[in-house]
């Protein structure tokens, strides 16, 4: 049978207690350690913040019993973070891990009027009045604290972590540092465990802080590794964190004893001194022990010898430092046993308080935090003038309202620059989207007259591409991160999901990470790139619960609804994603060679294109066609086909906006028509006409609905990717079809 | 029987009202060394300003009087708690309070408290500034009222008020003059309880803003060694920061003639870091009379507290077997501390 050790763990402490003999009384204002610089005075805080971290864990697993806490992933063995939070300053931003209670409370100790040990009992038992993430999930994490919350379970924080150390010195070059939140001369604290640096967000992280300082830009974050020395079951080679870590380009390795208050704390000092003074990242190594298993559910004596627990229980850090204090006279082992004592019988008092509070009752109180969008304030926000004196320097006083008629990728271009020079805190970045102008010339020029803080290269890595946007966003920059092709982002849409699109829920709106992020996408580029430059797989986006996804078709569309996400970027803190169709980036015509029908004049005032609304052409009764990007370009000239050669009068519906769909426009117009064809580039599995169809179906729609898409499939090379995307012979068949002019034959599976 | 963990909030100098007269018992050694104090100093005795056949402002209310008044009250109160019954987890106070939650915490003895307190205190005698109005900032079920934050903005515009004290459902305005009669020319009048608000108190300077700057530069020199120690019990000051046994005394010196004087009381912020820091059981109220009691109360609301939600749950909550306040200025709630 496995035995709890949560009680074996704390009469173990007070049995080291027990044995331990007083000395004679040390200056509190003395080093705890000849040559140490923590102070007696300090380790008796950091130990109430230690025992404070101790008693949480053990009162997770007594809620738990009772039923009443939902959470028991604890920090036992890992309280000499508290050193770590004692050698930072409070505004410095925390990024912090799971195993961090003693980080949370020392640092709240730093800030008057906060109660952390409620707070986290609070997080422990679900409850609306859980100050951050109101009753959302267990997290470390405040606003008043600079601590964002993160569930931090597979590292994933850390992307974000390098992006805002990226991102906070650029602040002050720019010279927007004023308008921060976090001060000029702060740096990152990240955490992680030893198991989670092997996670490919860590390791692309920490690559990308090192790639970063090895050309000498700042890079100011400290990475702690805390090391216990196992991940769940799976043990960490021994001296494997020290050798892969100890000697990377540009990262100062610091070792530091995390079973030890004093060594921690100097080497946490060290660390933190080598950041705040170089702006370069230091990769600070404590040593840990894992105590009470992985989480209260783990029954660790499975896959553990006892041998080996009882070594780590006998490294407890919790003792260590009581008697570090008691053995050189800052305490007497009374006075320990007393606060150890007192602080058990506040934590269990505040249990019974936290376990009484209120839980979230309802999905609607649940997602409210999600996407709080005020359509009002967007609008407010599109229509706030920008400088002209702006605007005239970025575009060489040569506007681009006065030139000819042009295509998508231009219209893109130009909002982007009206856009960086409308919003001084607006960065553009990616692979190849500064000299080069991007791969389809999109960012062309931007660079030059934006200037290369504003306007950057980053290295070949999506992850980090999205944690830049993140980082970023939390200290006040409208980030408009560039993925190359679609089918790079799922390498890294985690960014997206578990983070970006999640921090005002677990954050209940607190933290924000503004960003539009621009993706080049979907297929038909006549055979050339294969699957890699032709995704058209848009399900990992159709479903994270929160995000804005814009998909234009054409230009002026794709201006004014740039606008409209930055706009609900900086109003709402919105997390955009705008899908840009690449095989229309250069289309000038429609139907015709030379007619000019796909071009427009760039408008810097266009009409704006709310969210969530869908433009309408024509206003036939035959059929309604819906569609978008691509495949609306190819229904406008289908419809225009079955008018002519079969008189039917169609009209075509552009969703424009692929999330939230535009369920009303779309309603208005099919029951208008009651018969609605849904065309469909992307993928017929997990695709956006299944939205579209479900949508109709939900909303009571009695007419009849059909759909092409494209196959389920990856895009091979050459022609015969057209045997897997819809094409306009498919759409045609399918209408026909419809309206019994003809059978369908082979419309895609 | 299982002590009840408690937080002590001390009051303030407004607390020794009429029906407090002949209430220090005689004889008290407490109240012996304070009246020795007071006599050694030329001033009339704390004992004979309790004896007085008359209540009248200028020995009950008068800042220098009245301050060591309330704290020989307080502190008569302190020693009669039966500390089988009571486990003080935890010490905090309002403006004045705050100098008599240092001796409760020993912090201060009694010779140091009763110096801090007479200091202060004296600086009053003659030289009042400015003033303090009090307004509302709760409903008649004492839950926080929107309604109010307009006009408490408006007369915070005027450059010479300032928040004063924080003091649960009220808050107090410090200001000169002018800033008081701009105060009273845009605060709305509200009748709450019998009193009418906005509602100056008397012979009270503008304490806990800047306007005590030249009286806090007085205090750092008069009392440059002021004896204040770590405290034995969690101190909790009205800017919210927690003090342990173990905290630095240069600190706390510091801040009880330094920002203390100077910035917002916020007694508030101070309890509402008491609940969730110490999770105490009770709140006791000592010293003279109980109207301290309503801004704990409001402040217990505010925080939820054990499901608190409005005036009458406190009501009902203090009239079952689990009161929550106890004022030891009601006998039957002295009862279940003394």
């Amino acid at each position: 049978m496995a035995v709890d050790r949560a009680p074996l763990l704390d009469r173990k402490f007070l049995d080291g207690l027990d044995a331990l003999e007083d000395r004679a009384p040390l200056d509190l204002d003395a080093p705890i350690r000849a040559g140490s610089r923590l102070t007696a005075r300090a380790a008796i805080e950091l130990f109430d913040a230690q025992v404070a971290s101790r008693h949480l864990d053990f009162a997770a697993r007594a809620l738990r019993a009772r039923g009443e806490g939902f959470y028991t992933i604890g920090s036992s063995g890992h309280e000499g973070n508290a050193a770590v939070a004692a050698a930072l300053r409070p505004s410095d931003p925390g990024f912090l891990h799971y195993r961090s209670g003693a980080f949370f409370v020392t640092r709240a100790r730093q800030v008057p009027g906060q109660v952390p040990l409620f707070d986290v009992l609070l997080g422990l038992c679900a409850s609306t009045d859980d100050p951050i993430a109101g009753g959302r999930h267990k997290v470390f994490g405040s606003h008043a604290l600079a601590i964002p919350p993160q569930t931090s379970t597979i590292a994933s924080h850390l992307p974000k972590a390098v992006g805002a150390a990226v991102a906070l010195d650029r602040a002050a070059r720019l010279g927007i540092g004023g308008a921060m939140t976090t001060p000029a001369d702060a740096i990152i604290v990240c955490t992680f465990g030893d198991a989670s640096a092997n996670h490919s967000a860590a390791t692309g992280a920490i690559n990308t802080a090192a790639w970063t300082a090895f050309q000498h830009l700042p890079v100011p974050i400290l990475f702690v590794c805390e090391d216990n020395g196992i991940g769940i079951s799976v043990r960490t080679p021994t001296g494997w964190i020290a050798s892969n870590y100890g000697s990377r380009p540009g990262i100062h390795y610091v070792w530091g004893d995390g079973l030890d208050l004093a060594h921690a704390y100097d080497a946490a000092c060290a660390a933190v001194e080598h950041v705040r003074t170089t702006r370069r990242p230091a990769f600070l190594h404590l040593r840990t022990v894992r105590l009470l298993g992985h989480a209260g559910s783990d029954v660790e004596q499975t896959y553990r010898p006892l041998a080996e627990i009882e070594a780590d229980e006998a490294a407890d850090p919790v003792l260590a430092t009581a008697r570090l204090l008691v053995e050189s006279g800052a305490r007497t082992a009374r006075q320990v046993l007393w606060q150890y004592e007192e602080v058990r019988a506040r934590v269990a008092a505040l249990a019974d308080e936290a376990a009484r509070r209120p839980r979230l009752v309802s999905a609607a109180e649940i997602i409210a935090p999600l996407a709080p969008r005020d359509p009002e304030a967007i609008a407010g926000e599109i229509a706030r003038p920008t400088p002209p004196e702006a605007r005239a320097a970025l575009w060489d006083e040569k506007l681009p309202e006065h030139d000819r008629p042009s295509h998508l990728a231009v219209h893109i271009n130009r909002a982007l620059g009206d856009l960086l020079a409308k919003y001084p805190e607006l960065l553009v970045f990616g692979e190849d989207v500064a000299k080069k102008g991007g791969v389809y010339n999109v960012t062309a020029e931007l660079s030059r007259r934006a200037g290369v803080g504003r306007v950057f290269n980053t290295l070949l890595d999506e992850q980090s591409i999205l944690g830049l946007a993140i980082g970023a966003g939390h200290l006040g920059f409208l980030p408009i991160p560039e993925i190359q092709y679609l089918a790079y982002l799922h390498n890294a849409e985690d960014q997206l999901r578990g983070e970006a699109a999640s921090l005002s829920f677990f954050s209940t709106g607190r933290y924000k990470n503004p960003m539009v992020v621009r993706i080049a996408g979907y297929g038909y580029q006549k055979g050339f790139g294969g699957h890699f430059h032709n995704d058209n797989s848009v399900a990992v986006l159709r479903d994270i619960p929160g995000i804005v996804v814009a998909s234009p078709a054409r230009g002026d569309d794709a201006a004014a609804m740039l606008r409209t996400c930055v706009a609900a970027a900086r109003q709402c803190g919105s997390v955009c994603v705008f899908l840009e169709p690449i095989a229309l980036y250069m289309t000038r015509d429609l139907h015709e060679p030379n007619d000019g029908l796909w071009s427009q004049v760039y408008e810097p005032d266009g009409a704006p294109v709310p969210i969530g609304r869908a433009r309408t052409y024509g206003a036939g009764k035959d059929l309604l066609i819906v569609s978008f990007a691509n495949g609306l370009w190819m229904s406008l000239r289908v419809a225009r086909r079955l008018e002519r050669e079969h008189g039917l009068a169609c009209r075509v519906l552009d969703l424009r906006w692929l999330a939230p769909l535009p369920i009303d426009d779309l309603l208005r117009e099919a029951e208008a028509v009651s018969r609605v064809l849904m065309v469909d580039e992307t993928r017929r599995s997990g695709g956006v006409s299944e939205g579209v169809i479900a949508a109709l179906v939900d909303r009571g729609f009695t007419g009849q609905v059909t759909r092409v898409a494209s196959v389920d499939s990856f895009i091979p090379l050459g022609a015969a990717a057209n045997h897997v995307l819809v094409s306009e012979a498919d759409i045609e068949r399918a209408a026909l079809a419809m309206c019994e002019r003809r059978p369908l034959t082979s419309v895609a599976p | 029987m299982t002590r009840l963990r408690a937080l002590l909030v001390c009051p303030g100098r407004g607390s020794y009202g009429r029906t407090q007269l002949g209430s220090l018992p005689p004889g008290d050694p407490i109240v012996a060394t304070l009246d020795a104090f007071r006599t050694r100093l030329g001033r009339p005795a704390i004992s004979a300003l309790d004896r007085a056949p008359a209540y009248t402002p200028e020995l009950h209310v008068a800042g220098e009087h009245a301050s060591l008044l309330t704290f020989a009250c307080t502190a008569v109160d302190l020693a009669a708690i039966d500390r089988d019954k009571i486990d003080i987890v935890g010490i905090t106070g309002n403006s004045m309070g705050f100098y008599t939650a240092l001796y409760a915490s020993g912090a201060l003895d009694l010779d140091g408290a009763a110096r801090l307190i007479e200091t202060l205190g004296h600086y009053q005698a003659g030289n009042v500034i400015g003033g303090q109005l009090m307004y509302p900032t709760v409903d008649d079920t004492w839950r926080r009222s929107a309604g109010y934050a307009d006009a408490i903005t408006a007369a915070l515009a005027h450059p010479g008020v300032h928040v004063s004290i924080r003091l649960g459902g009220t808050i107090v305005f410090g200001a000169n003059a002018e800033g008081l009669d701009h105060a009273r020319r845009v605060l709305p009048p509200v009748e709450r309880g019998g009193m009418r608000y906005p509602a100056q108190l008397p012979l009270h300077s503008a304490f806990h803003t800047p306007l005590m700057a030249m009286t806090g530069d007085r205090a750092r020199r008069d009392l440059a060694d002021l004896p204040i120690q770590s405290p034995a019990i969690t101190l909790i000051g009205g800017d919210g920061v927690v003090h342990r046994p173990w905290a630095s005394p240069e600190a706390l010196w510091d801040y009880t003639l330094g920002a203390q004087i100077v910035e917002p009381f916020d007694l508030e912020r101070a309890i509402a870091t008491a609940l969730g820091e110490l999770g105490p059981d009770v709140i006791v109220l000592p010293g003279p009379g109980d109207s301290l009691g309503s801004a704990i109360a409001q402040v217990l609301i505010a925080q939820r507290w054990r499901g608190l939600g409005n005036r009458a749950e406190f009501t009902a909550i203090q009239a079952s077997d689990r009161p929550i306040v106890l004022a030891m200025a009601r006998p039957e709630q002295r009862a279940r501390v003394a």
